[in-house]
């Protein structure tokens, strides 16, 4: 086999779920080259570290929330219309608070709050993980003394069922849970008015963080065709 | 496997920063003299215009700054690394093998010496996506053209490349890939210029940047007066500037303003926002890394075209703070800002209707506006390390106040004259309650005249801490001073204030905040006991302490002074936010 061939015939492999011990050509080949075999490993790894990493369950009010924004009289979310952008309002002040666009790409980067239809709430697809769920949910659920946020406050601002972001993709690198920015900032003075001023912007901000994610994504350069 | 995806660019960026410790090792090329600057190729209608210069020359420099290391070495930051350190190589690894390249050489290589990327709003939000272009000029020609050809093959391989066009620019025909992301339905034109790497999600845009590029038109972005002004207002050095036109949002904002309830609150907010916009000329970011690092931000406005309110709030917060000179260089902490709070109560007085209350009942909050008017404009303050005190005393606290008469006249006396008695008055009463009840000489108070100003001192007020001194003092420039000590609010308060400070980001502030981190880390080299203030309160246990000690120690290791200086006038905001490292004390260890 040569070197050129190795990498999709490697794709193949790992793409059936099956060891690489089951592919002969693959064995002899990473034997006698060592860029190969260094490929192969780095393919091992990440295999292996996604098994090992934790699908977050999908939070109760997940349900609630996306029928009742599809129900939402002049909704502009509908279901046909998946993709549109949102901005939890947390991370809106932030973005005001930055000027539009600094605070566009790093906060709802870093502060994501797992509030809408993110990465991290779908339902997983991978019967293993599906039947693993429960546990799953138990691993990942916060100790009891810690505060879970509900989607009813008593604000009347915030009573409004309020699709979060589907924030640039940086989210699933971090632990939302540890991230208390939004506790933080809404204790600041201030911030009702803060929060009028984003959401008054979003025309502004929404595209344009809509626009930074595809470009991101262009630049995932995407196997999903092949490899999941 | 689409996690990894996902996860990718987020990756680039971090692996990005984190190698760019070994790029100081290496020659990086720089812009060279006659490059033709990227803005020339647009068209000033553009929304929103990203810039970045030297990128790799940049952050080699920075790398090699005390705050990058201090960063790296910071708790928090240090034990993300570690926690994620598997993750970050297997991901780095990852971007190698789909681009070809190192994260490292992806920062400073292909994005190493002129970067762009703009954004045009589209005409009808409702059904349109913004325009999007992203230009990269790169060090290594060679490197740029085999990584468009390996994003390319890629996405053939994916299924999810759509063709390849020809496009005539001048003399020249380009060939453009068109290829769509995995998650994405729009599609992506991509093709390279020398070495400029042009990626846009529009064929039009492309297009007309590549016959704007072959014949340079006479009005570009470069030549618009707005992005001009907006360059024009950063400080210089920064490595990349940020520039937002207002104009081409206003569309967009106007169509979501009517798309709201008419008469709603929602509607009326967003009546005062749409106006305010449409009011400011542009908006201007800059960041800078090295040799120190900053942030600034800037916006201008037409003061005509705002809504009044928001007029009124400018016009208040607008001008210099003379606080900023009362501020010893050594304080820890110090902070100034200017408010004229009387100008914001005459004008919520005048046009807010009248009130059907009786005015009897609201007489506590009457009172409390009224004295309100006379405070300001300016105030400010800062905590100070008192060497000669014991730990449990080690800082002063000192904030100060201007007051001005509450009705007009020369003959009237600021505000804090005609309550000085007053308020020695009640001390006094104070302290004399304090003994009977106590039957013992616990507390007492004194007062000592410094360059015509009064300084009253108050000891043993505070149950648990009787040693503890207040005070207070009126100056000559009716400034009224409050402090932990009388020594403090004398140095605080004497005309002869010593102007030490080392210049100020933006000249003369309408607000300030300095904190002093060498001084910090002076403070903490005493012991835990000396910063134990800071966590007072909290009940922490012994660990728990040390550690918060520990994490302090190290914030105060990242630089010398964080600087934070806005300053405001009546058609404009400047904000600018500086870590300076001066070198002494520069060993993080």
């Amino acid at each position: 086999m040569q070197c050129e061939r190795f990498e999709s015939r490697l794709n193949e492999v790992l793409d059936a779920r099956q060891p690489l011990s089951s592919a002969g050509d693959l064995g002899e080949h990473i034997r006698t080259c060592a860029p190969c075999r260094e490929l192969a490993r780095a393919y091992e790894a990440m295999l292996v570290g996604l098994q090992q990493a934790e699908m977050p369950p999908e939070p109760a009010w997940l349900t609630p929330r996306v029928v009742s924004q599809v129900r939402r009289p002049g909704s502009s979310t509908t279901l046909h219309q998946p993709r549109v952008l949102y901005f939890p309002r947390w991370a809106t002040v932030a973005v005001a608070a930055a000027a539009v666009l600094v605070a566009g790409i790093g906060l709802p980067w870093f502060f994501n709050r797992g509030g809408g239809l993110a990465d991290n709430d779908r339902p997983t697809a991978d019967p293993a993980r599906r039947q693993r769920a429960p546990e799953i949910a138990e691993a990942r659920r916060p100790p009891r003394n810690t505060e879970v946020r509900s989607i009813a406050r008593p604000d009347k601002r915030r009573d409004a069922v309020r699709p979060a972001a589907r924030t640039p993709l940086a989210t699933a690198f971090l632990d939302p849970t540890q991230l208390k920015a939004d506790d933080l900032i809404g204790s600041l003075p201030g911030t009702e008015w803060a929060h009028d001023v984003a959401d008054g912007l979003q025309p502004v901000t929404k595209p344009t963080v809509g626009v930074i994610n595809g470009f991101l994504q262009l630049w995932g350069i995407g196997e999903e065709g092949r490899r999941s | 496997m689409s996690s990894i995806g996902r996860r990718l660019p987020v990756a680039a960026l971090i692996a990005c920063l984190l190698s760019a410790t070994a790029v100081a090792d290496e020659d990086q090329p720089t812009a060279t003299a006659n490059h033709v600057r990227f803005a020339e190729w647009l068209d000033a209608d553009v929304g929103l215009c990203l810039e970045v210069e030297n990128l790799g020359e940049e952050w080699a420099r920075f790398s090699e700054s005390r705050f990058y290391q201090g960063v790296v070495e910071f708790p928090p930051a240090a034990e993300w690394l570690s926690q994620h350190r598997q993750g970050l190589s297997l991901l780095a690894g990852e971007i190698e093998r789909r681009t070809g390249v190192t994260p490292r050489e992806l920062a400073t290589k292909l994005l190493g010496r002129q970067l762009l990327f703009a954004i045009w709003p589209p005409s009808n939000p409702q059904t349109d996506k913004p325009r999007a272009l992203l230009l990269a000029e790169s060090t290594d020609g060679q490197l740029m053209r085999r990584l468009l050809e390996r994003l390319v093959a890629a996405r053939r391989l994916a299924g999810r490349w759509r063709g390849r066009r020809t496009v005539v620019a001048g003399d020249s025909t380009f060939s453009i890939d068109v290829v769509v992301p995995d998650e994405e339905q729009s599609e992506f034109f991509i093709t390279a210029v020398g070495d400029v790497a042009i990626f846009a999600n529009d064929e039009a845009l492309l297009g007309e940047i590549l016959r704007r590029r072959a014949a340079v038109e006479p009005t570009s972005l470069a030549s618009s007066p707005a992005y001009l002004a907006a360059a024009h207002r950063l400080t210089g050095g920064v490595a990349a500037k940020l520039f937002i036109n207002p104009r081409a949002w206003d569309a967009a904002l106007e169509a979501d303003l009517k798309r709201k309830p008419p008469g709603s609150e929602e509607a009326k907010s967003q009546a005062v926002i749409v106006a305010a916009w449409r009011a400011i000329e542009y908006v201007s970011g800059g960041l800078q890394l090295a040799p120190q690092t900053a942030v600034e931000l800037a916006w201008q406005w037409r003061p005509d075209a705002l809504p009044e309110p928001v007029r009124e709030v400018a016009a208040s917060l607008a001008g210099s703070c003379q606080f900023v000179d009362r501020l010893p260089d050594d304080a820890l902490i110090a902070f100034a800002g200017h408010a004229d709070i009387r100008r914001l109560i005459r004008y919520g007085i005048e046009h807010n209707g009248p009130d059907d209350r009786d005015p009897r009942s609201q007489f506590d909050s009457i009172l409390f506006w009224a004295l309100a008017a006379g405070v300001g404009p300016d105030w400010g303050g800062f905590l100070k390390a008192a060497s000669d005190r014991p730990p449990s005393r080690s800082v002063d606290l000192v904030v100060g106040l201007q007051t001005r008469p509450l009705e007009a006249g020369p003959q009237e006396k600021p505000l804090a004259e005609t309550l000085e008695p007053v308020l020695h008055a009640l001390l006094s009463s104070a302290v004399e309650a304090v003994n009977r009840q106590s039957k013992v000489a616990l507390a007492s108070i004194r007062s000592t005249d410094h360059d015509g100003s009064r300084i009253t001192t108050v000891l043993g007020l505070l149950p648990d801490r009787p040693e503890q001194e207040l005070a207070y003092c009126v100056d000559r420039l009716g400034r009224l001073w409050f402090g932990t000590s009388a020594a403090a609010i004398e140095q605080a308060s004497r005309s002869s204030a010593t102007r030490t400070h080392a210049g100020h980001p933006l000249g003369d502030p309408s607000g300030l905040m300095r904190v002093n981190l060498a001084e910090w880390r002076k403070l903490a080299a005493r012991g835990p006991s000396a910063v134990e203030f800071l966590w007072e309160g909290k009940q922490l246990d012994a660990r728990s302490q040390e550690r918060e000690y520990q994490t302090l120690l190290a914030f105060c290791r990242l630089a010398d002074r964080l600087v934070v200086a806005t300053r405001v006038d009546e058609s404009s905001v400047h904000v600018s936010c500086t870590l300076e490292a001066n070198g002494q004390g520069a060993d993080p260890k």
